[in-house]
């Protein structure tokens, strides 16, 4: 691990400005990834780890209601300081994007096949037979029958199904670095394993980083090697994920990782964040 | 289980909703959601629906509140079969069983102030109460659901966030006193800070009110804790059933088993 970081972020900040309101989204955010290197943010929603990680390509609106400050090196290129053009081969193609619904993500009224074929060729112009990339990207996160899945359109999937055509697409282009934001949080726990598997997987044959983002300590402890956990726009502690995870130093994340009910530990009551920000 | 009748007993329930024929001239073949399933609910107890998405289990609240149609099969309330009765029979039946949903964000009149949607099941089943008798009503259950009243009664629901919108939620259901509320994955939208403070919200509550829980979910964890008796549920049937220690120590069905082992352990 002694190479140089794929990802470094220094001083990132988000900041919003509606009429005469400003809200400061996210401050002072730093750290650094290595290629293969999983990354979980943790944090509430409203926590402002989402809008961190859109920054990273700039998806956010454009300037004045959204500025953004820091740097943001991939492979020393500022990717704040490129233009919109230059982005967009950024983005997608270096560092891609999966969310947290899929069902809003895909488009409707175009097939499977014809939604995975359009990010091929808008980043691949080298691909020559896109409807075979398109079969070989679903058998990558293992659909049975891959064939059949292309011609379908995203209605006739269900929500496990959607969330690997989403994987399959942000894979295709073969991105450094994959952004999970909450690929969990809409599925059920049976589901949700299949996929943090097919995740783990992939980072492994692929030597792809990953940023997690997710409320949930639970799916954080196999999966990472580094977490941060956000609370209002701040880092409040980050570390290696063994670390955070056996021996929290903030109050609050304590509390995150208190308040998840488990398995074989009856309690009366459940610990939330107020107990535990009140008892320290 | 206890020895007292039931409050809630269902017999060989099924539930099929139409299906669509693959080609006009054939006949459209039912899509069974729930096939001859039966259970019980003793009173002031939480009995939990546990399975993967598809598997039944919302179908089956849905069956006792009647937002979903009874193929076959009987729903006991105190010994009184609900599924023959005719809609206005079923009238007072609406104010003893409640239903809390999922999708708080959904759930809830977006034209409406929180006002208005407390009010509007008293205006239904309590016709006697003043303007400022409902008024008082409400202010007291945002109280019962620990919300201040003065600043929530005139506020809408998309000015307030999940775990606030769940509240209401269960506000609504209270309004009307029930006895059995179907809380339909109450939790499954929410982060699991709020999550944690909406659970021990529905057991101060059960508490003080002796309230009896049909709970329905698919995170093991949560169900668990929550439950005095778990029913897992696939593909409309129920494959196993018991109290919280057995399902989790002596899982016999595979299935229970591949659920026991999705719930993240750390």
């Amino acid at each position: 691990m002694s190479a140089e970081p794929l990802l470094k972020v220094r001083g990132l900040g988000v900041t919003f400005r509606t009429g005469d309101r400003v809200t400061v989204a996210s401050q002072d955010v730093n750290f650094e990834l290595k290629a293969g290197q999983v990354l979980a943010v943790v944090g509430e929603s409203g926590s402002g780890k989402s809008v961190s990680a859109m920054a990273l390509t700039r998806l956010l609106p454009p300037e004045p209601n959204c500025v953004i400050q820091g740097e943001v090196l991939l492979n020393g290129r500022d990717l704040l300081k490129l233009s919109e053009a230059e982005l967009t081969q950024v983005r997608g193609r270096e560092i891609a994007y999966i969310f947290q619904d899929p069902g809003t993500s895909l488009n409707p009224v175009y097939s499977i096949a014809y939604q995975i074929g359009e990010a091929i060729r808008l980043h691949r112009p080298e691909v020559t037979d896109v409807s075979a990339e398109v079969i070989h990207s679903l058998e990558a996160v293992h659909i049975k029958e891959p064939a059949r899945v292309a011609q379908q359109y995203p209605h006739e999937l269900s929500g496990g199904m959607q969330q690997r055509v989403m994987i399959a697409m942000a894979l295709a282009c073969n991105p450094k670095i994959l952004v999970a934001d909450e690929p969990t949080t809409a599925l059920d726990v049976t589901i949700q394993k299949e996929i943090m598997d097919l995740l783990s997987r992939l980072r492994v044959e692929r030597g792809m980083s990953i940023i997690l983002i997710t409320h949930n300590f639970g799916i954080v402890a196999h999966f990472a090697d580094l977490v941060q956990v956000m609370r209002s726009g701040h880092i409040v502690e980050q570390g290696p994920a063994e670390q955070v995870m056996n021996q929290p130093q903030h109050p609050y994340t304590k509390g995150l990782i208190a308040c998840i009910p488990r398995l074989g530990q009856r309690r009366r009551r459940l610990t939330t964040l107020k107990d535990e920000l009140k008892a320290s | 289980m206890s020895s007292a009748a039931p409050l809630l007993e269902v017999r060989d329930l099924s539930v099929h909703y139409p299906g669509r024929a693959k080609w006009f001239f054939q006949k459209p073949e039912p899509k069974k959601a729930v096939a001859n399933i039966s259970f019980s609910i003793p009173r002031g107890k939480t009995v939990s629906l546990v399975g993967e998405s598809g598997s039944g289990k919302s179908t089956t609240g849905k069956a006792i509140v009647r937002l979903a149609p009874v193929t076959t099969g009987e729903i006991f309330y105190e010994g009184v079969n609900l599924a023959p009765l005719s809609t206005s029979a079923f009238k007072p039946y609406r104010k003893k069983i409640q239903m809390i949903f999922q999708d708080p964000y959904n759930s809830l009149n977006p034209r409406s102030d929180i006002l208005g949607i407390l009010s509007e099941p008293l205006e239904i089943h309590f016709p006697h109460l003043s303007a400022a008798d409902r008024e008082a009503r409400c202010a007291q259950l945002l109280q019962s659901v620990e919300l201040k009243p003065e600043n929530y009664l005139r506020r809408h629901p998309h000015e307030l966030s999940g775990g606030q919108r769940q509240r209401i939620g269960i506000a609504r259901a209270l309004a009307v006193e029930p006895e059995l509320i179907i809380c339909d994955e109450p939790v499954s939208a929410l982060d699991v800070s709020v999550q944690a403070e909406v659970i021990n919200l529905l057991q101060d509550l059960q508490a003080q009110l002796g309230l009896t829980y049909l709970f329905i979910g698919h995170d093991l964890a949560v169900v668990e804790h929550v439950s005095d008796y778990i029913l897992v549920m696939s593909k409309g049937q129920i494959v196993e059933r018991g109290t919280p220690d057995q399902i989790l120590h002596h899982p016999t069905h595979p299935y229970t088993q591949t659920l026991l082992a999705a719930v993240p352990k750390f």
